[in-house]
């Protein structure tokens, strides 16, 4: 199945682009990604520890089941104000 | 429908003061997060916002809710997005309550819970470079935003 992610701040330096389509086994959660981000680029290793997820909108935990369409976020500490 | 949004275009304050206006309040706190000159090199020419706009909106809409809530007040929390210059405002936040004293911890709070949960970034931009701020880290930013 293919998921939307959305990457912001420099996680979207180290991918070249805002967002990628992931193709991730059915039953995979939210952490799985970070596998197939690492086979892009081995700065993306130990993302998911670094960066709260979010799937289509609202927070989530990397537990989570991820569904085909789904769009997940990584989501850096925050630096507004 | 509590005020909070991002907006792109400069913040209008005194809009936003009369929103959370009214006549059982007798104390309005605004703030006004503004974007200074550094006096060190390399001089900062302006900040880029880069949010996500889904979740951000719904986080200033909770906390707006929650400062009602928790102050019997009326809140309004602005966020600029896009690159925002020198002296410009990058964020404003508006309390209205019956006494100052409320009002001052209501906006302390309110921006101390922004800057922590919203999701936000800002790139501060150089003449010859751009930097990346998430929490109290630095990245090198390969690109400049705008």
């Amino acid at each position: 199945m293919q998921v939307r992610l959305l990457l912001f701040a420099h996680l979207q330096d180290i991918a070249g682009r805002e967002a990628i389509d992931v193709e991730l086994n059915d039953g995979a959660i939210v952490n799985d990604i970070e596998a197939k981000l690492v086979t892009m680029d081995t700065r993306f290793e130990g993302v998911l520890r670094y960066a709260r997820p979010a799937r289509n909108g609202e927070w989530a935990s990397g537990e989570d089941v991820v569904f085909e369409g789904d769009e997940i976020a990584l989501l850096p500490p925050s630096s507004g104000g | 429908m509590p005020i909070a949004f991002l907006q792109e275009a400069p913040i209008n304050t005194a809009a936003l003061l009369c929103a959370v206006t009214s006549e059982q309040y007798g104390a309005v706190v605004l703030f006004e997060g503004r974007v200074r000159r550094e006096d060190h090199e390399p001089h900062l020419i302006a900040l880029c916002y880069n949010a996500y706009a889904q979740l951000a909106s719904r986080e200033l809409e909770r906390i707006a809710l929650e400062v009602q809530s928790r102050w019997k007040s009326k809140c309004g929390l602005v966020h600029r997005t896009g690159r925002v210059g020198i002296s410009e405002i990058s964020v404003a936040v508006a309390v209205a309550c019956p006494h100052r004293a409320e009002a001052f911890e209501a906006c302390k709070w309110a921006m101390d819970t922004l800057k922590a949960t919203v999701p936000i970034w800002k790139q501060e931009i150089y003449e010859d470079s751009a930097v990346w701020i998430e929490g109290g880290k630095r990245f090198e930013a390969s690109r400049r935003d705008q």
